[in-house]
């Protein structure tokens, strides 16, 4: 609120107070708002965890009710009976972990190349790299699919893993534009030190570039884990489900599927890592938003 | 921050995680030693799991130097992860297999057929029932062997309190009948359901038309499975039949937002009460044991149409069996397999895996709903229920097919299309995936 | 050193050029070829020319219908996403107390894995004993039947898409802070109320954060599937068949699978995102304004 803007009222008492009345009744309003958009955006994630609690006959009640009139804990026990979580997880984390380092490793090595190198074609071969991100997945999923089932790796996990050590096109534009906001003496002291090139990336770069590389993490797990399409084609063997296929499987299983308690206390098992990694790293997962609207 | 000793660390750590990925978990007898191990693919989920435990170890023990790892698979994709390990060249060598989905199996040879086998080890095909074993059948040959089935696919399971409290004494003959029962049973506002008499939207197995078609005496595909046959009175009776029902329970938006909730299985509709009536398998049986002991019920086979007639009501569609794939490793041993599976009767084999569960086997001399020496009370009714069945076949593009044939009846529920229009498009629609079928690979 | 230098580059950037071959060019080339043929995985693919495309612009009902589901379903959602995220950044950017609370109760909902999403999903939407139809009862509204009624049923995907809002409002919001006060104060000289600094001063400094935006979500909304396979694989009546779920279906859902038929689906959909993208870049130079008037 500048002292100009203000100024110009200050003389006009009438016209301070009904502008006084009018900001409230907007401060009111706006916190209305906001209250009425958190419960819209909360609700849902609110009832999931209460019915996953509640009995059976309580979740299908019309008008709905929020607390469980038994808590019953035991949902959650009945549906690990159905649903190897502990192999699913362990699953997802092998999956998860190694796309991490995949993407973290592929996309800054690319990055930087694209940023502190000149070479023929860098300018061409960098706008090519931003129109992959346009290519559908429909596009890609036939032919990789005959690929992978021809070379045997249907029903591994290298067809989730293997890719992430080639760079991803976005988190490659990310730290591309990370590094080139380094400033360049960093790198002239390095080299009159007389450090190699690879030096350089490992002891000066990557240790500048926390910061993206903690985004590139962020997005990286946020992707494999919640990655739905990839395992439900490439995964067949129940013993390398991951979380999500888990989940689903468990609703569509064969008597399983009117036991909505015990499908919410499934969901949340598997939503829980994730709220909790979002609540450490909010700041990053935000940032990491902020970055993949923010390109160009 | 990375130390040249953090970054060699995690590229050991790295390595020593990547062996356990080509490794898989397998239900594997360790105590079983033998020269041959065969692979096995079931979808037997939840308490068969151990009956398919057991079964595989009493095999292992009846044939030395045979060993079965035993794999449970998920019933969803199942088609398109058998045909990529047929096409990658290693496939089980025994895979429990839909008999609806054998058409394009066996017209591409992607199993093997049985027949040499059979005679060989003189496996007769009249120890199955007729009609279970036809649809194992395609281009004159055996492709598969039944298991499980016996029959009682299509079966009316009734609430019995529900009838006594509407006042019908007798259970519906004729689908006028059915309608008049169904209308007297139904609860509601007029707009929104509380209970539904029958959901005519719901049978299991061949889907709800071809179900109400055959019922009617109709069929909807020429046996040599070149023709579609659904453009007439039969069929446009069948589509009139679900009409009515749609319209009693409120129309089809309502009937099928009701449905949504209404559960499956051990929590089914039937079980909750919220239908008077349900279509269902002879499965129904263990659902309505293990789960609703207070239950009150009783079961009928369907009534039949105007046009059908008092002997074919019930039908059989598809069920499953288990076959050979082509490439299979040890093709002699699984075929060892296959006939424990599907024709033993001495060891704790086909017939024992079925009557602990109480069901009916494809097999003659097992189809007693016996369990432990003893019959279930019911086993009468039901084995008189199923000696009304009708085998419905299969087309080679059944997927795809069943998908119109959905569509049609949507066309017509939602008074989208007229009963003939929508008979005649999906006729052609169907008939011209068959002909491009039969060009390819006739 | 200049040779020095692109021979270091070019090892740097050597993983993606790799990548880029395997993942992005033999596929894209790869499908284009196979769209041209039958290819039922069993056997190898077949050449049938470009008959493919004639029956899918001729004789696929499925087609047209999936298009039309897929084309509202990007209008609806991109709308929602930009206009409600605008709207809630613009809230937030009035100097509310406890910003970071509102942010993340917003933004909560889209970190949640698409599956768990999808299954409570469908018990808010619910026809019988849903949280919405709950909620709406308090305005009057009758029961609606969501996903049993052709007419709402991807009205219910639009309303589910709100819980994605939060990440295009968390990047308004960025964009919003990162405006200059001095251009509200030269305007507030001026005169402008507040409605006139809205259109006059942030949308036009907001264009570039809003082209990008409405370019991604509209390549992503093209491509919805996973919560219309889990939660209605197309019913009713075809009215939430989606795109990639039709394309789905061809290659992985019927038999004999017709991975050859999907591809060419695939390639027409290629087709009609580049087209898109085409004409929102181009036409970009008439609506985008950036700051001082480079990139």
């Amino acid at each position: 609120m500048s002292e100009a803007g203000t100024a110009i009222t200050r003389d006009y008492r009438l016209n301070d107070a009904l502008s006084r009345v009018s900001q409230i009744i907007g401060r009111v309003l706006l916190y209305g708002i906001l209250i009425f958009m958190s419960l819209w955006f909360i609700a849902p994630l609110f009832w999931m965890f209460m019915s996953s609690f509640m009995p059976l006959e309580q979740v299908g009640v019309f008008p709905v009710e929020w607390i469980p009139r038994v808590w019953q804990p035991e949902n959650y026990t009945d549906a690990l009976r159905f649903w190897k979580f502990g192999t699913t997880f362990r699953n997802t984390m092998i999956i998860t972990i190694f796309s991490l380092f995949g993407d973290i490793g592929s996309c800054t090595l690319v990055a930087y190349g694209f940023a502190r190198f000149r070479f023929p074609f860098r300018d061409t071969l960098f706008l090519i790299l931003l129109a992959t991100l346009m290519l559908p997945f429909a596009v890609r999923l036939i032919p990789v699919y005959a690929a992978y089932d021809a070379i045997g790796w249907i029903d591994t996990f290298y067809p989730l893993i293997v890719p992430n050590f080639f760079g991803n096109a976005f988190y490659i534009f990310i730290c591309r534009q990370f590094f080139l906001g380094i400033p360049q003496d960093l790198l002239d002291a390095a080299k009159i030190d007389g450090a190699n090139e690879l030096r350089i990336f490992t002891q000066v770069m990557i240790p500048l570039a926390k910061p993206a590389i903690v985004v590139i993490a962020i997005l990286s797990f946020q992707n494999s884990w919640n990655d739905f399409l990839g395992p439900l084609i490439y995964l067949k063997d129940p013993d390398l489900h991951t979380l999500a296929i888990g989940l689903y499987k468990f609703t569509s299983l064969p008597g399983q599927g009117g036991i909505y308690n015990q499908q919410m206390a499934a969901s949340v098992m598997m939503v829980m890592p994730v709220l909790i990694v979002f609540f450490l790293f909010q700041k990053q997962f935000i940032q990491g938003a902020n970055l993949s609207g923010m390109k160009g | 921050m990375f130390k040249r000793s953090t970054l060699l660390l995690l590229a050991i750590v790295m390595l020593v995680a990547m062996l356990p990925l080509s490794m898989t978990v397998s239900a594997q007898n360790p105590d079983c030693e033998g020269d041959v191990t065969l692979t096995y693919w079931h979808h037997w989920g939840g308490n068969r799991i151990p009956l398919q435990e057991h079964q595989v170890a009493a095999f292992e023990d009846a044939h030395p130097g045979i060993c079965v790892d035993n794999v449970f698979l998920p019933w969803d994709n199942r088609l398109q992860n058998l045909l990529a390990a047929i096409a990658a060249g290693n496939p089980p060598d025994v895979t429990m297999f839909g008999r609806q989905d054998l058409p394009f199996f066996a017209a591409t040879e992607s199993i093997i057929p049985l027949d040499d086998y059979m005679a060989a080890d003189g496996v007769d095909p009249a120890i199955f029932h007729p009609s279970e074993f036809a649809g194992t059948q395609f281009n004159g040959k055996t492709w598969l062997l039944p298991l499980p089935g016996g029959g009682a696919y299509n079966i009316v399971w009734y609430n019995t309190d529900h009838f006594a409290e509407a006042g019908i004494e007798s259970f519906p003959q004729t689908w006028d009948e059915m309608l008049e029962a169904a209308e007297t049973l139904r609860l509601g506002d007029g707009e929104f359901l509380e209970r539904m008499g029958l959901n005519a939207q719901s049978t299991s197995g061949a889907g709800a038309f071809l179900t109400w078609l055959n019922a009617n005496g109709g069929d909807w595909i020429t046996p040599d499975l070149r023709t579609i046959t659904i453009n007439n009175e039969a069929a446009a009776q069948a589509l009139e039949f679900m009409q009515a029902m749609a319209e009693i329970n409120y129309g089809i938006e309502e009937v099928n937002a009701f449905w949504e909730m209404a559960g499956e299985f051990d929590q089914g509709p039937l079980i909750q009460g919220l239908v008077s009536m349900e279509i269902n398998g002879s499965w129904t049986l263990f659902q309505v044991e293990a789960h609703a002991e207070n239950l009150n019920y009783d079961v009928a086979p369907i009534p039949h149409g105007p046009n059908g007639s008092a002997d074919r009501r019930g039908s059989a569609h598809g069920g499953w069996g288990y076959m050979v794939p082509k490439n299979a490793a040890h093709p002699d041993e699984a075929w060892k397999l296959v006939k424990w599976l599907t024709t033993e009767v001495e060891g704790d084999g086909a017939c024992w895996f079925i009557q602990q569960q109480q069901r009916p086997s494809p097999l003659v001399e097992c189809n007693g709903y016996e369990k432990d020496g003893v019959v279930h009370p019911r086993a009468e009714s039901l084995l008189g229920v199923a000696a009304l069945d009708y085998l419905v076949p299969v087309s080679p593009v059944q997927p795809e097919a069943t998908q119109i044939i959905n569509r049609m009846v949507e066309d017509v529920l939602f008074g989208d299309s007229s009963i003939e229009d929508a008979l005649a498009s999906a006729e052609a629609e169907i008939q011209a995936l068959l002909d491009a079928f039969w060009e390819e690979y006739g | 050193m200049r040779k020095r230098e692109a021979k270091f580059g070019l090892l740097f950037i050597a993983p993606w050029i790799v990548g880029v071959l395997l993942f992005a060019l033999f596929p894209f080339v790869a499908s284009f070829v196979l769209s041209f043929t039958k290819y039922n995985i069993v056997a190898p693919p077949e050449w049938v020319g470009a008959a493919h495309y004639e029956h899918i612009f001729t004789d696929d009902p499925l087609f047209l219908k999936s298009l039309k589901n897929t084309a509202v379903y990007v209008g609806g959602s991109v709308a929602i996403r930009i206009i409600l995220g605008f709207a809630l950044a613009l809230l937030l950017n009035t100097k509310v107390r406890l910003l970071g609370l509102w942010r993340t109760l917003f933004y909560v909902p889209s970190v949640v894995p698409i599956v768990a999403l999808s299954i409570v999903w469908l018990y808010v939407l619910n026809a019988r004993a849903g949280l919405l139809n709950w909620f709406l009862g308090f305005f009057g509204i009758s029961r609606i039947r969501w996903f049993a009624d052709p007419d709402f049923a991807m009205l219910a995907f639009l309303i589910m898409s709100t819980t994605w809002v939060g990440v295009t409002m968390v990047i308004f919001l960025a964009g919003l802070q990162g405006i200059p006060e001095e251009y509200y104060d030269a305007a507030k000289i001026d005169g402008a109320n507040m409605a006139q600094r809205l259109w006059r001063v942030t949308i036009p400094l907001m264009t570039p954060t809003i082209y990008l935006n409405v370019l991604i979500n509209i390549i992503g909304a093209f491509q919805v599937f996973t919560q219309v396979f889990i939660m209605t694989g197309g019913a009713p009546r075809d009215a939430t068949r989606t795109y990639v779920l039709h394309l789905f279906d061809h290659a992985f859902q019927y038999l004999p699978p017709q991975m050859g038929y999907s591809s060419a689906l695939a390639w027409i959909l290629f087709m009609i995102i580049f087209a898109f993208t085409a004409v929102i870049v181009a036409s970009s130079q008439r609506w985008v304004f950036y700051q001082g008037g480079e990139e």
